[in-house]
Order: C-alpha cells, then structure tokens, then sequence
C-alpha cells in the first residue's frame, strides 16, 4: 500500500515502493515469460499475447463471479482463486493454441514480417471482440474478496494479496522453469528452439513442441491475468495491450529468448517504474508524478537497448526458450 | 532391434532445373555396412537429405523394410528408425551430453516408438476415437494433452520410462566412451568427443538405419581408427544397417563391405571396396579422364 501521507524519503516510503515494484513486477514476469518462449523457439513476436492475458483474467472473473462474487468468504476464498486460475490457464492455453493454428502455422514459411502482421491483427480483434462484441464498452470489476491487511516489521509492511502476488508467482515460476529443465516435454521443447532440423531427426514433432510452448506461455499469462484482476480489479478486452507492451518490454531487457532473463527483466522493469521514477525524483527540480512510471519504463528500454542491445542476459549464452 | 533393409528405387532429387539426383538404384541389406563415396557435389549428403526426410524425392520409392517411406516428415521416419549424423556436428550445443542423448532416447522409450505414421491406433476410449474422428480435430491433439501430462505428473508408468531413457542414455555414452563427460555442456566439448556424442545421439533413437554423414572428418589417424571400431561395435551389438559417406580411403577400406560410388548424382559403380577401387569410372571420377587414358601417365 502507499498512504499518500508517507513523507517522501522514508524507510517506510522506500519499502512500499520496492513492494509496488515486486508486485507489478511479478505480473510483467510472468506474461514475458511467453513472449520469450515463442521468441526462443519461433523468433516471432507473438503480439496477440496480451490478449491471452486478458481472456485468462476473464475466465478467472468468470469462475469468481460464478462461486458467488463479493460473497465468497473464509477458506472458500482460497478454492476460489484456485479454481480462478485453474480456469484462466486453461482458457488462456486454448486460446494461444487456436490462434497458433489458424494465425501463425499456415505462416510458417512466410517471410518473417507476415506472422508479425497476423500477430497484431489477432491482438486487435480480440481486444475489440471483448470489449465491443461482449462488453459494450463497459469494464468488469473484480470481486473484491481477498482479505485485506498488512503484515509489517518495522518499517517494512506489505499487503496479504501483495504478498500473494509475489509469492505465487514465483511459485508459478518455478513451476515452469522445472517444466523446461526437467520433464521429457521441456527438453523436447528445448531441442526444437536450438534447432527444429535437427529435433526432427531425433523424432520430435516439431509442430506439437511448438503448440507446447504456446500452451506452456499461456498458462503463466492466465495466472498473470487472474493476478492483476485481483490486484486492480478493472479488467476490459483492452487491458492486455499495456501490460503486453511492458512484458514485451521486460523479456528485451532480460535478453528475449531466456526464461531467467524474463523474469530478471519483470521484476526489474516493475522496480524501474516504482524505485527507480522516486529516485530520479530525488534529483532537485525532478518532479515525476506515477503517472510518469510508463515513460520512465520506454526511456529505460531505449536506453538498455543502445548500450546492451542483446538485453541483461546474453542471448548466446541463455537463447534455451 | 534389427537393421531394416533400405532400397532406392529409381530415386530422383530436382531442385528448379538443377538435377542433383537421378535415377539412384541402392539395395542394401539389413545389417550391411555400406560405403557411400563420390567427389564432391556427388549428392551423397542430398541422398542422406532425402532418406532422413530434409527433402522429399522428386521421382522414385524409399523403401525401409517392407514399407514405402518416401514423402514423411523427419520425425516420422526418426520414428520408423532412420537416424543420421552431420558432416558438421550438429549437437543441441547448450545442452550437457546426458541430455543430448537423452532427447533421442525420450521419444523412442515404451508407447511412442515406431507407431506407423499412417495408422492410427483406437485409443481404447470410445468418446476420444469420436473426437478424434471429427473433421477438423487438430491430429495428435490427443496424444499431445497426454504426452504432456505425463510429463509434467509423472505417473509411475511416466517415471519407470523416464528411468529406462537415462539407463539407455548412459550405457550409449559408455559405449562411445563419454560416460565421465555425461554433465558436460556440448559446446564445451572437444571436436572429437562431439563427433562420438553425435553417434551416441543418432544411436539414442534405436535407429535401424545409421546415416553416419564423414564421422571421421577432421579427425588424425588414431581418431579415425576408434570411430572405425565404433562403427563395427555398434553393427554388431545394435544389428543398425550403416550407411556410411567418408572420404578417408584407409576408412572406407577398413569398415565397409560394400561401397556405392556416385559422381555427379548418378550411381556409377558399386562392389566391394576392392573392386571399386580398381573400377575405370571411378578413378576417371576421381581423378579425371587423363588419368585413366593412359595417354601419358598410363595410370590404371
């Protein structure tokens, strides 16, 4: 949380802030991560990701909602939000799948730019579709069912649902990064991104590996949906393209093509934004109010890219989707 | 597993106007080692190119066995039992050498290996062969959601399978002798070691057709020697059909039994290494029509 009364300098000050930015950071983390895998094992950018986003926080709202709204309470509300993201990574993962086989597979062969172009195409008509065709322009609000308060030591203090952000999705991490290294799916997967040739001959299905990846990004962005609904509580069918935008954002700065470095990036670009706006803002004659925090993130991407242009973690060393 | 006969029938390979094969007639018998030879631009790697699927026949059959193979994708024909390796190593280079062989070994392990591509077996389960029956069903879709499953919850059945693929892979490492180099990352491995790891990989998917694209290349004589015995030991414990393209003379007389010659994607000669040594049109290939009138040299 951050009361506006906190004097500007402060212990307490700083700590929320770093808090502020674990919690975005975790949500850009996670939706980087599928935009690095697609990058690692297809070098598209899959723009229409944000939009798989936005169908995972529906079909989360869509469970909650379902399971009573604002009237869940006591340990339902934690099968709820399990259920939530349950549904949210499964919607999320069929809908990545679909759209890799009606938008990009046809295009495989096409010259790069062509997949690009259906990419943004895909992202457009979803977010309209939602927001037009179902939603009339209007938002959904989020059930407000996670129990508020702080935990806090000392001058550090941090919300339940901060702290659960952070938490799962870290968890969920983890989850996926054992996914890649350790079951015979991941290894598979990663074979195909070091080269499609020569998995082929190993006798991997390149085109069902490549529909993994899809699946496996997708399910992080669902739970990334779920996240943020629970966090900000407005979801639309346009709210995937800015946090999009700042993922994309984050597995560049990591270096796109590695999953340590998407998640680095996140959690990086999230601190960015909230840490480092304030510590520019301690600059006299610095005055950078929060709405400022999206130049500060694009400034610090045009920067990154002039001097380290592969991004944090070299590509070479880390391109292992 | 047994050597699978390989048999080229009438194969042919254009790109645009350029014949890079043409009317290639090769019979070579389960369990055979065979020598693949010819001067450069031969199409000896265009030929490897087609058996492995990287290109599909312009005219002609591949047979394996008793089956017509031409026209699959790779890993279809991976999955019948053709495996190859890269005149240029081409290892999963960021991957340690456990894994590379292990990447071969997981897709070839219990239900997966050797499905014919074509058929398509009931499932067991009514409603998934209903599902499956639908037009438009994404193929395989099935399959995937439970390949993934598998993989990721590891059932009993799953990790029994994922247990026998690493014992298989680490016998294949002592095999070629990298057993003690198993955690190292590719990339980081010496040229020759690389070469062996590459065998242990096409080894890891139970090939019944061993493509080996010049294992010896680069190597010093002592090198090439083990990869000679290498290539015996693995024919004789794994009972693999080898096809072999190699350039070293010493090598194609020490391990083949019979050798094909092809020069400017024609099959000029064929025979054992003796006989096509002292072939007329395989020197003329080799060394030019001069060499062989005699109209100076009086070389024969």
């Amino acid at each position: 949380m951050t009361p506006l009364f906190l004097a500007h300098g402060s212990a307490e000050f700083w700590s929320d802030q770093t808090v502020n930015g674990l919690t975005t950071g975790s949500i850009y983390a996670l939706v980087a991560l599928g935009y690095t895998m697609v990058y690692g094992i297809l070098q598209l950018i899959n723009f229409a990701h944000g939009e798989v986003f936005m169908v995972g926080a529906f079909a989360g709202y869509g469970v909650l909602v379902a399971l009573g709204g604002e009237d869940i309470s006591g340990v339902m509300v934690l099968v709820a939000i399990i259920l939530a993201l349950a549904a949210a990574g499964a919607a999320s993962a069929v809908t990545a799948a679909t759209i890799e086989r009606v938008a990009y597979r046809p295009l495989r062969n096409a010259p790069r730019l062509a997949p690009l172009i259906s990419a943004i195409g895909v992202s457009i008509f979803l977010s309209h579709l939602v927001d037009d065709g179902f939603l009339d322009g209007k938002s959904k609000f989020y059930p407000q069912i996670f129990p508020t308060g702080d935990l806090s030591a000392g001058p550090l203090s941090i919300s339940y649902l901060q702290l659960f952000l952070i938490g799962s999705s870290l968890v969920m991490m983890a989850g996926l990064y054992w996914v890649v290294q350790r079951t015979r799916t991941g290894k598979a997967i990663r074979a195909v991104s070091e080269s499609r040739e020569n998995a082929a001959l190993m006798g991997i299905d390149v085109d069902r590996m490549i529909v993994a990846t899809f699946v496996l990004g997708a399910i992080m962005a669902g739970f990334g949906g779920v996240l943020y609904g629970l966090f900000l509580s407005s979801i639309r069918g346009s709210m995937g393209f800015l946090p999009g935008v700042k993922a994309f954002t984050a597995a560049v700065l990591g270096g796109i093509g590695s999953i340590p470095g998407a998640v680095v990036g996140g959690f990086f670009l999230g601190l960015t934004e909230s840490v480092g706006r304030e510590l520019l803002n301690e600059i006299p004659g610095v005055n950078l109010p929060n709405e400022w925090k999206d130049v500060v993130a694009f400034a610090l991407l045009v920067v990154v890219l002039i001097f380290r242009p592969t991004g944090i973690f070299r590509q070479r060393e880390t391109k292992r989707a | 597993m047994d050597g699978a006969r390989l048999q080229t029938i009438g194969l042919g390979m254009r790109f645009q106007g350029l014949t890079a094969l043409a009317d290639i007639d090769i019979d070579v018998p389960a369990g055979q080692i065979r020598g693949l030879i010819g001067p450069n631009g031969a199409g000896k790697t265009t030929l490897f190119n087609c058996l492995t699927g990287f290109y599909r026949p312009t005219s002609g059959e591949l047979r394996l066995g008793d089956m017509r193979v031409d026209g699959l994708e790779p890993h279809e024909l991976s999955a019948l039992g053709i495996s190859r390796t890269f005149q240029n190593i081409r290892l999963f280079s960021n991957m340690t050498a456990l894994e590379n062989v292990l990447v071969g070994a997981h897709t070839h392990m219990g239900d997966v290996r050797a499905t014919p591509p074509a058929a398509v077996r009931p499932s067991g389960n009514r409603l998934v062969d209903i599902a499956r029956a639908l037009p438009g069903a994404p193929a395989g879709a099935y399959g995937s959601v439970r390949e993934f499953v598998g993989a990721v919850a590891r059932p009993p059945v799953v990790r029994a399978s994922e247990r026998r693929a690493v014992g298989f892979a680490r016998d294949l490492l002592r095999t070629v002798g990298l057993i003690n180099r198993e955690n190292e990352i590719a990339r980081n491995m010496p040229y020759g070691d690389q070469r062996r790891l590459e065998i242990a990989r096409a080894l890891a998917t139970r090939p019944r057709l061993l493509l080996l694209d010049e294992p010896t290349a680069g190597m010093n004589p002592q090198e090439s020697a083990a990869v000679v015995a290498l290539i015996r030991r693995v024919r004789n414990e794994f009972g693999a059909t080898v096809i072999l393209i190699e350039h070293q003379m010493r090598v194609v007389m020490g391990v083949c039994e019979q050798v094909t010659v092809l020069d400017y994607g024609r099959k000029i000669a064929e025979g054992t290494p003796a006989e096509v040594q002292r072939d007329r049109r395989v020197v003329e290939a080799y060394l030019g029509t001069r060499a062989v009138g005699g109209d100076s040299h009086g070389t024969a």
